[in-house]
């Protein structure tokens, strides 16, 4: 028997050709989102990792100084001990040319600069020379070695990195350090063996000695990496000086998490989302699949099948479907992860630390975990309908109506369930907004999403009854009988039209609340860009875009431009990495003189002039985020460690900013200067007399730096451009979700409006046989599709905008801790329905063409 | 392919020849002056201060200890640089102690660039230190006293020093020829009897202890020899108050070079200096080290003047793989040796130095 219903299976997949078609592509489209989203952020996340953990090697513990590193003398006193084990560090990531002018940006190379003393550094990290610098003879060893150690600027540089940029030993190259083109040359190669296994890729190391020379560190070193018991830790950490620290290994992973915890939490909430719309998509095309079958099931009962066989049956199809539609998704899925690697790493390049963009690498562990979660989606989409329509006595299957009596009596109870989902998302949201705990909030944020979404469906099928009657005398107004059919179609096919308008109610949903979220972001950043980007020109080193903070200007060129006589005024903007109570902040340094009266800082309270009084008189502002993430208020202190130990600034003021999700103390140079050293300068803002054209002027300015300083000179318009080019490449991904959330809605109300039609077949005999002619079939197809279209973008707007809040009072807090202020932004809703009544209509095209096929004595003959 | 270590500099050590041009050789005899010769002579290359003692408790419990400094120059003279970190000398030190109870040894290596005080030796007088290892001449008034520290996991030294005879100059008052070849000779002299006192702490334990010592103090610019494939070399603290080193290299044709030497110092501190047909060292047993596979002689006989000795090592495993410092697997360990001078009974301890012995 179950032979014979296989047999039917196939023949009606093979009959079915198209929705088989679409069905499968649900559900690899699914697994697809899932898997490339996953895969690249598991990829993505690893490098980043392993590039930390290589540079970190087997070191168990880090001495850290303040932002001016650890001088010269404490770092041989600690090195010295024989409690630990103990090598000195530099690190820079610079741009890297060779054998061209300095003017020449056209290539990029990328060089991870690290300084080490080969002569402590045996124990933590295995680097080696290249075999055929060391085996072909023992002179060109020696002469490797000796070089390394004893002439300036000699490097052992990346074998692959060589190879590729055909580079030989003995050849220069031109690294870019704050501002400054400094000269190495290769005296060696590291064979790729080791760095394979170290995951550092373009790796050049120095000796101590040209690394503090070429980075214009002389005195300092960044870090001392230790290897130590604990107890031999924890004396050392005793006798460490008030400037320094001891990381501890799990402090330091944390650190590493810490950096990225936004942007992990930010790739979480998309992997939630991916699965979320990949179930969705599986579950909806899998119901609509079954729910066709509603009579032949019927007709099978009649025979005498049992319901148990028809289950089985089913489900045995499902399983099918399921195994060959998550394999296509896999390979999708792959190709799909391909790109939002490349997304994903050049925002954490951009934002974080450099990393060089790798091809996937295969996780057997999430493909088979995507292939399950798709295929059992697939079988419980399947399993939920078929168990309630073989449950059904045989001669009500058959009919239509029985269902769809059904689900208009379910209706309200379905709306009330979703009532109950909307009053969850509000008592999460609130819940998230007032419990501090960062990660459970993020949760409850996402799960209050989640619970919105819920509501929103739960509540289609009654505002769809409830909407279909009011727009049922609209429709009679506007055209005529066919216009009220389609209404009542609408209604009469609840069980069907209801999930089909929910589906594409979701994907809308989540369009507009995306949409809306991004669009309030970008008006907030504008206002903020606005207030704050009002020097003329801008100028940063070359190099600060792989440096990430560590490229500042010599002091030379600061010379330079006080000396410039068409220059007013200049704001020298120091940004440090910082840390605060474990967490990474930022210290900024300003010239409060120079901008209390030029920039508009947008502060919270307070009056702006004694708020900048305070802050020349040494106290802090604290940017929103840091306020939020420490709360901390005006008048709060705030507890820093300096090179004297730690001291206590009060805040005078808090300010928005966008700058770093991290959260920033800012201070006047002055205070910083007292606390911890020498300024750094990483930014520059140039104010110029009134009468000086700042497009000629900038002209003039790169021209008289042009071979001295490797400085970029952005006139104001260009810099507020980045700023949001860089914003745009934050939300790569999100548009890439918003795209497939449309793909989704586009594929769900297609097999919806198409199976609807296609089952209607007898109706629309009967329609035909009372007169009606194919225009006004045509015509009662599209009003129908369309109006399903419409009802769903009517729900999206309430729902998405919900979602939007919810992304940005709730999410966004504890991901991004921006202020984003909600702004309607009419544009995304504009959006919404033209997506809606475009997919509607183009929905209808294929069941408009089968409408010639239908016979009408065939379709009326059962009548 | 070789790990990126201090072997890789020692290649360069032993090979190059062309700035070796710029060092001195040990060529000439020497006006040896103290204290000034205990301390470093930088124009030559390679300059090492070698301690080695039997020690033990006030109950009889033994230990051997080994604490070496060497200095190697990279280069005649260094580039002024910028940065306090630029070195012209690499130091390296090892340190072992043996445990002769417990049958037990330990060792340690360190290395560390002559410059911002992380390692350095003075020129005026005996104190080179490695991080918190020192080897230093406290006060000239009792002769010489040596203070020695170090301190390592696996325990520690803090050693007094006192020499109970004059440096012994060994080969041509001091001048050592190690082949035919020119400039093939180092400049080598020894306080031979140190009397020791200091603790020492070995895994938490802590013991107070008495022994004797020797120090070696070489320096010389290094020059390849192919036919040398390693050395023995041996000094012995004998039961009746002399005391004798012994020095053979090894050839590529198994034969021992015709320039082994060695001292005997009698009680007196008066010396007779061996020539290679003065004396026999030869092996009676080996020990194959489980890790390197060296195979090494751990039992030997030795005749010089009317004494007859046969020499036994206590603990068979004192092996150093010193390949991430100086590049080299050796044996250096405490001995002991028994027998007799004509009929009178000699017992001695001393410590023996295997080199070449792992392919």
């Amino acid at each position: 028997m179950l032979r014979l219903l296989r047999l039917f299976n196939l023949r009606h997949l093979r009959r079915k050709r198209l929705e088989t078609l679409l069905c499968l592509l649900g559900i690899a489209l699914g697994v697809a989102v899932m898997v490339g989203i996953d895969l690249a952020n598991q990829n993505a996340l690893r490098s980043f990792r392993r590039t930390v953990d290589a540079v970190t090697g087997r070191a168990t513990h880090q001495i850290l100084g303040g932002p001016a590193g650890i001088p010269d003398s404490l770092a041989a006193t600690i090195i010295s001990g024989s409690e630990v084990q103990a090598t000195p560090l530099l690190e820079y990531v610079a741009s890297a040319r060779f054998h061209a002018t300095i003017q020449d940006t056209a290539t990029k190379m990328i060089l991870h600069l690290l300084a080490i003393d080969p002569l402590t550094d045996a124990d933590f990290r295995d680097y080696s020379i290249a075999a055929n610098a060391t085996a072909r003879s023992g002179s060109t060893a020696m002469s490797t070695g000796l070089r390394f150690l004893l002439q300036p600027g000699a490097a052992l540089v990346d074998e692959d990195f060589a190879a590729a940029h055909h580079l030989k030993i003995d050849d220069t190259l031109k690294v870019l350090i704050g501002a400054r083109w400094r000269e190495i040359y290769i005296a060696g190669l590291i064979p790729k063996q080791t760095l394979s296994q170290s995951g550092l890729d373009n790796l050049a190391l120095v000796d101590i000695t040209t690394g503090q020379e070429i980075f214009g560190r002389v005195g300092y070193v960044d870090r001392i990496d230790v290897i130590a018991s604990e107890t031999a830790a924890r004396t050392l950490a005793a006798q460490l000086p008030a400037s320094l620290h001891l990381e501890a290994p799990a402090r330091r992973s944390q650190r590493v998490n810490d950096m990225l915890r936004s942007f992990r939490l930010n790739l979480m909430a998309l992997s939630f989302l991916a699965v979320f719309v990949g179930m969705f998509l599986i579950y909806n095309t899998m119901m609509f699949a079954v729910m066709q079958r509603r009579k032949q099931i019927g007709i099978l009962r009649c025979l005498g099948v049992t319901p148990r066989q028809i289950i089985l049956n089913t489900l045995l199809e499902a399983f099918g479907l399921g195994v060959i539609g998550s394999l296509l998704g896999l390979g999708l899925g792959v190709v799909l992860a391909d790109y939002v690697t490349r997304t994903v790493t050049t925002t954490i390049s951009d934002l974080y630390v450099f990393l060089k963009v790798s091809s996937v690498t295969l996780n057997s562990g999430i493909l088979t975990k995507f292939f399950l979660i798709g295929l059992l989606t697939t079988l419980l989409a399947s399993a939920v309908p078929i168990i309630e329509a073989s449950k059904v006595p045989a001669a009500v299957a058959v009919r239509r109506s029985a269902l769809e009596f059904r689900a208009q009596k379910f209706a309200p109870r379905f709306a009330f369930a979703g009532i109950c989902f909307l009053v969850i998302a509000i008592v999460l949201a609130l819940n998230s907004i007032q419990g501090g705990e960062v990660f459970g909030g993020f949760f409850f944020g996402l799960a209050a999403a989640l619970a919105v979404a819920l509501g929103a469906i739960f509540l289609t099928p009654l505002l769809t009854l409830v909407l279909v009657r009011f727009t049922g005398v609209i429709m009679n107004k506007l055209a005529g009988m066919i216009g009220v059919l389609a209404a009542r179609n609408i209604q009469t096919a609840l069980s069907r039209t209801a999930v089909a308008i929910a589906a594409l109610m979701l994907s809308l949903s989540m369009v507009l609340g995306m949409g809306l979220m991004i669009a309030s972001f970008r008006g907030s950043l504008n206002d903020w860009v606005k207030s704050v980007l009002q020097a003329d020109i801008y100028l940063q080193p070359t190099d600060a875009a792989t440096a990430k903070w560590e490229a500042l200007f010599p002091p030379e060129f600061i010379q330079f431009l006080e000396q410039q006589p068409e220059i007013d005024a200049i704001d020298l903007y120091g940004a440090t990495a910082f840390t605060y109570r474990g967490q990474p902040i930022y210290l900024i340094a300003i010239s409060a003189v120079v901008v209390k009266d030029r920039l508009d800082f947008i502060f919270t309270q307070g009056n702006d002039q004694e708020n900048w009084q305070h802050l020349i008189a040494g106290e802090v502002f604290l940017s929103d985020g840091f306020a939020r993430r420490f709360h901390k208020a005006v008048g709060d202190t705030v507890v820093l460690s300096t090179l004297h130990g730690p001291r206590v600034f009060r805040t005078a003021a808090i300010f928005v900013d966008y700058s770093f999700e991290q959260g920033q103390v800012m201070m006047d140079h002055r205070t910083y200067t007292e606390n911890w050293g020498a300024s750094r300068i990483t930014n520059i803002g140039v104010f110029l007399k009134p009468q000086i054209d700042f497009r000629r002027y900038a002209v003039d300015l790169r021209r008289a730096l042009a071979g001295r300083f490797a400085v970029q000179v952005i006139p104001n318009r260009d810099l507020r451009e980045r700023v949001f080019k860089v914003f745009d490449q934050s939300f790569a991904i999100t548009q890439v979700m918003q795209i497939l959330a449309g793909v989704v809605a586009f594929i769900g109300i297609i097999s919806a409006v198409m199976s609807l039609l296609v089952e209607r077949t007898r109706e629309l005999g009967i329609l035909r046989a009372v007169g009606m002619g194919f225009g006004q079939l045509h015509q009662m197809v599209l009003i129908e599709s369309g109006l399903m279209g419409a009802l769903a973008a009517c729900i999206a707007v309430p729902a998405g905008t919900a979602l939007a809040l919810v992304m940005i009072y709730v999410i966004n807090l504890h991901t991004f801790n921006w202020t984003i202020n909600f702004q309607i932004n009419f544009g995304a809703y504009v959006q919404i329905w033209w997506m809606a009544l475009a997919a509607a209509l183009l929905a209808a095209i294929y069941p408009m063409s089968r409408l010639k096929k239908i016979s009408i004595a065939a379709a009326i003959r059962e009548e | 392919m070789l790990r990126f270590t201090l072997y890789l500099l020692f290649c360069a050590f032993t090979t190059s020849i062309l700035a070796q041009n710029d060092f001195a050789r040990a060529e000439k005899m020497r006006d040896w002056k103290f204290p000034r010769d205990h301390g470093q002579h930088p124009a030559y290359q390679t300059e090492w201060w070698y301690f080695t003692g039997n020690v033990k408790t006030e109950n009889g419990r033994r230990f051997g200890y080994e604490l070496t400094f060497f200095r190697q120059a990279l280069a005649p003279a260094i580039l002024p640089r910028e940065s306090q970190w630029a070195f012209r000398d690499v130091y390296i030190a090892h340190f072992a102690i043996t445990d002769i109870a417990k049958g037990k040894f330990y060792y340690t290596q360190k290395s560390a660039r002559g410059a911002l005080h992380l390692a350095g030796a003075d020129s005026a007088l005996l104190a080179v230190h490695l991080g918190d290892w020192s080897a230093r001449q406290e006060n000239g008034r009792e002769g010489e006293q040596i203070r020695l520290r170090a301190a390592s996991d696996f325990g520690e030294i803090d050693f007094v020093l006192q020499a109970l005879r004059p440096p012994v100059f060994h080969g041509d008052h001091g001048l050592l020829p190690n082949s035919h070849l020119p400039g093939d000779a180092v400049y080598y002299y020894s306080l031979p009897v140190l009397q020791t006192t200091g603790i020492l702490r070995c895994h938490g334990e802590s013991f107070r202890l008495t022994g004797s010592s020797w120090m070696d103090h070489e320096f010389f610019t290094p020059i390849a020899n192919p036919q040398v494939i390693g050395w023995d070399w041996l000094s012995l603290h004998l039961s009746d108050s002399t005391a004798v080193m012994l020095a053979q290299w090894r050839q590529i044709d198994g034969s021992i070079s015709p320039y082994a030497t060695g001292t005997f110092i009698r009680r007196e501190g008066t010396t007779q200096i061996f020539s290679a047909g003065n004396f026999s060292f030869i092996p009676q047993a080996w020990w194959t080290s489980p890790t390197s596979g060296g195979k090494y002689p751990v039992a030997w006989k030795i005749k010089f003047l009317d004494y007859e000795l046969q020499l036994r090592t206590p603990v068979a495993n004192q092996e150093l793989d010193t390949r991430r410092s100086t590049g080299k697997i050796y044996w250096e360990g405490c001995v002991e040796v028994s027998g007799k001078k004509g009929q009178q009974e000699i017992r001695g301890e001393g410590y023996l130095e295997m080199t070449g012995y792992v392919k």
